[in-house]
């Protein structure tokens, strides 16, 4: 068979234009509750329950209300100095981990790694009653610190670092030894920059993870103004009754910078899922 | 509970929008109703169940208290804070900006609040209100919340659905009481 | 050369253990010692206000094991994963097969499909319990348009669960699609080619190459998005915000009842108990996955 054939057929295909059709209506589908959420956020309290597609009187006076009204601000702030934290934290412990795990010959290694691994099958939720002992007898309730130190490291991040760093050629650390690399060195300079794309879709992952983390925040923050913006929507909208136009604002205005990061980052978010999901 | 408009509050906001001529709510909502309803309305006591009966009402009410950890310094600040909070000129001033009830009892009795015509029978109500020691706030709540259910969404009777409701509560409070000698 | 060989390699493993050091502390501190600490938790009457904290051996289970809400919550979780996870596969991988199928704006939509896996849940969830709303709602409003009857959606115990679900494999599709799609790029051609020369096509093809060669990807997908069903929290939580978990435990997940239980009622002796229970289904369903993935493929 001609390798050009199998294509030529496959164009002339009226098949091929059904699965076009079929994949443009199930993305008005999956983009419809974007859109009511954007088109509501734009619409003045007395259209809301119209239901028009389209506001009558777009205004952005909803958002300008969320933003003033409540302390928007301040908790995608919080949401911010919590996901930046510990995706730093992640990054560079688990590539260290990960590192010494693949690279280092030494007693016990076997057994850390076990161990590691192991606590991947702890349900977060089993933790969460400990923690929350922990927090109130250590004084971490309401705090930046509370709401980080579950997530400072992750035994995934460990597992994917640890794959891709074994693919890091030993001569090129002996080669680094020679030259009187120290061992962080080692680490820092010559393995690290060759697990770049990893290591970029474990920051993308471990960020949205903890941009978006519900049970625990919602468990350890306890003031308006430590609440990170997933927990701080999910109260403002429980208070808000039916000011409809009021949540979906709101929402808006979480939803969419993410979006925004979304379409500049996509091929290297939707390639880390593929590299991530099929690793593990 | 009712579905009037999606969110917590919808049966309020329905009443306050001209969607609902008739809601049973709190004195707490006064401040809001006031501020969103265009159309006139008034405050009545709750109706008794047969001509002439025995008229109830139900007062909830949040209480500031001191905890067993507070001790020294800190107590007598909480002690102090909590005489602040309560004195007649604070509770005034809770009253006009908020428009709650105050919670002191010289200001109930004000003749000038009692002829209040919204807040009048509010405070007529409470010489007939009955509290409830909440033993498990959460769970009692659910009780009370799965029986209006019931009746919306299931069609059961309201009177099956209150005797329900009524069982599930009590064996709430036995179980705590049995752990829990009255002292 | 022995002598310093061994002190290299001491030296090393010195290293080693400086770098681990503070890892090692959080793993055990934060991960190992917490599970720990939650199963003796889960074996005591453990009243967060109550300074008595008597140990009752496996009471809580009992009492678990006869409360209606619990059995109601973990029939729901169980109902999720039956009604979740085979929708959200046949959808994903039906997607992905026709992505395969184009040629031009492949990138495009897959994008599209993505954008409600990187949406924050807690705002997804509240535009679709607005969407849902039974007198308010686009949804009954569409309905209406066509003259169908309106439905109740998240006010009826009957099908809140469903819509619950909806919210979720929409949430997740994305992810499943790119999961499947990788899975299909690692099916040599030659495959396809050889069966087509035989004459087998369409079903046949999908039917005896696409599925078995796509077998390890399908197990991954059942077993990431069982893990997901089984930890449900957010989406129940923000979609029925005013009795969450209802109308009548209808919507109800184990893990929202374990913060119902410890967070709202501070029973944690209880709740820490329900956390056990999830852990051994999560622990089962996880070494289900080693034993059936560690099988060779035979093609």
């Amino acid at each position: 068979m001609v390798p050009g054939a199998g294509v030529e057929i496959r164009r002339r295909d009226p098949r091929t234009g059904l699965a076009y059709l079929t994949l443009a209506v199930g993305t008005v589908l999956v983009a419809f509750p974007f859109y009511w959420m954007v088109a509501s956020a734009l619409k003045p309290f007395n259209e809301m329950f119209d239901l028009r597609l389209i506001p009558a009187h777009p205004t952005l006076l909803n958002f300008a209300e969320v933003l003033t009204r409540t302390r928007f601000p301040r908790w995608f702030g919080n949401s911010l100095i919590v996901a930046t934290i510990t995706t730093v934290s992640v990054a560079f412990f688990d590539s260290l981990v990960g590192y010494v795990l693949a690279k280092l010959q030494f007693p016990g290694r076997g057994f850390i790694f076990v161990m590691i691994l192991a606590t991947l099958m702890i349900p977060t939720e089993m933790l969460v009653i400990p923690w929350y002992i922990m927090s109130s007898a250590y004084g971490w309730i309401n705090s930046y610190w509370g709401i980080m130190f579950p997530g400072l490291m992750s035994a995934f991040g460990v597992f994917l670092i640890r794959q891709f760093m074994s693919g890091v050629p030993d001569e090129l650390l002996d080669a680094g030894r020679i030259d009187g690399v120290t061992e962080f060195g080692l680490y820092w300079r010559i393995a690290l920059p060759q697990i770049r794309p990893a290591l970029a879709a474990l920051c993308i992952f471990t960020f949205l993870g903890n941009w978006n983390a519900f049970l625990w925040p919602l468990i350890v923050i306890q003031g308006a103004d430590m609440r990170t913006l997933p927990v701080g929507i999910a109260l403002f909208s429980g208070e808000a009754g039916s000011s409809w136009n009021l949540i979906m604002a709101s929402s808006a205005l979480a939803v969419l910078p993410v979006l925004a990061v979304f379409v500049v980052l996509q091929r290297q978010i939707i390639e880390g899922v593929t590299l991530t999901g099929l690793r593990s | 509970m009712i579905d009037f408009f999606p969110g917590g509050n919808g049966y309020r906001d329905a009443f306050m929008a001209g969607r609902a001529g008739m809601i049973v709510d709190g004195s707490f909502a006064i401040g809001s109703i006031r501020a969103g309803t265009k159309a006139g309305w008034g405050v009545t006591e709750l109706p008794r169940r047969t001509l002439g009966g025995e008229p109830s009402n139900f007062g909830s009410y949040w209480v500031h208290g001191l905890t067993v950890h507070a001790q020294g310094a800190r107590r007598d600040a909480a002690i102090k804070f909590l005489k602040f909070l309560t004195s007649e000129q604070v509770q005034r001033l809770w009253l006009q900006q908020v428009g709650e009830l105050p919670a002191s009892r010289k200001l109930v009795n004000d003749p000038q609040l009692a002829a209040d015509a919204l807040y009048g029978p509010f405070i007529r109500g409470l010489a007939y209100a009955r509290a409830t020691f909440f033993v498990d706030e959460s769970a009692q709540r659910q009780v009370l919340v799965d029986a209006v259910n019931e009746v919306v969404v299931n069609n059961k009777s309201p009177r099956q659905a209150l005797d329900e409701a009524a069982a599930k509560e009590q064996k709430i409070l036995d179980e705590f009481w049995k752990k829990h000698p009255a002292k | 050369m022995s002598v310093p060989q061994l002190r290299l390699g001491t030296r090393r493993a010195l290293w080693a253990y400086t770098f681990l050091f503070v890892p090692l502390l959080f793993y055990i501190a934060i991960r190992l010692g917490p599970a720990f600490s939650s199963l003796y938790i889960s074996l005591h009457e453990w009243n967060l206000i109550s300074p008595s904290k008597p140990f009752v051996g496996l009471q809580n289970f009992r009492l678990l094991a006869r409360d209606p809400r619990f059995v109601q919550a973990a029939v729901n979780t169980v109902r999720y994963v039956l009604v979740g996870i085979p929708v959200q596969m046949a959808l994903g991988l039906a997607v992905a097969v026709l992505l395969q199928r184009i040629n031009r704006f492949r990138g495009l939509f897959r994008a599209l499909y993505f954008m409600p896996f990187v949406t924050p849940v807690v705002a997804a969830a509240w535009v679709w319990q607005w969407m849902y709303s039974e007198s308010f709602g686009p949804l009954n409003e569409i309905l209406a348009t066509v003259g169908l009857p309106l439905q109740p959606f998240l006010r009826s115990p009957g099908q809140a669960l469903y819509a619950v679900a909806a919210m979720i494999i929409w949430q997740y599709l994305g992810f499943q699609i790119v999961i499947f799609l990788a899975g299909l790029e690692a099916i040599p051609r030659v495959y396809y080619e050889a069966a087509e020369v035989d004459g087998a096509s369409g079903w046949r093809l999908f039917r005896h190459i696409t599925v078995p060669l796509l077998n390890p990807t399908l197990v991954f997908s059942v077993v990431y998005g069982t893990i997901v069903f089984l930890q449900l929290f957010t989406q129940v939580l923000n979609m029925t915000f005013g009795d969450q978990g209802g109308p009548l435990a209808g919507t109800l997940t184990v893990v929202l009842y374990v913060y119902q239980l410890g967070f709202q009622r501070f029973m944690m002796g209880e709740a820490a108990a329900a956390t056990a229970v999830l852990f051994v289904a999560i622990l089962g369903i996880t070494l289900l996955q080693i034993r059936v993935l560690s099988k060779p493929v035979e093609y």
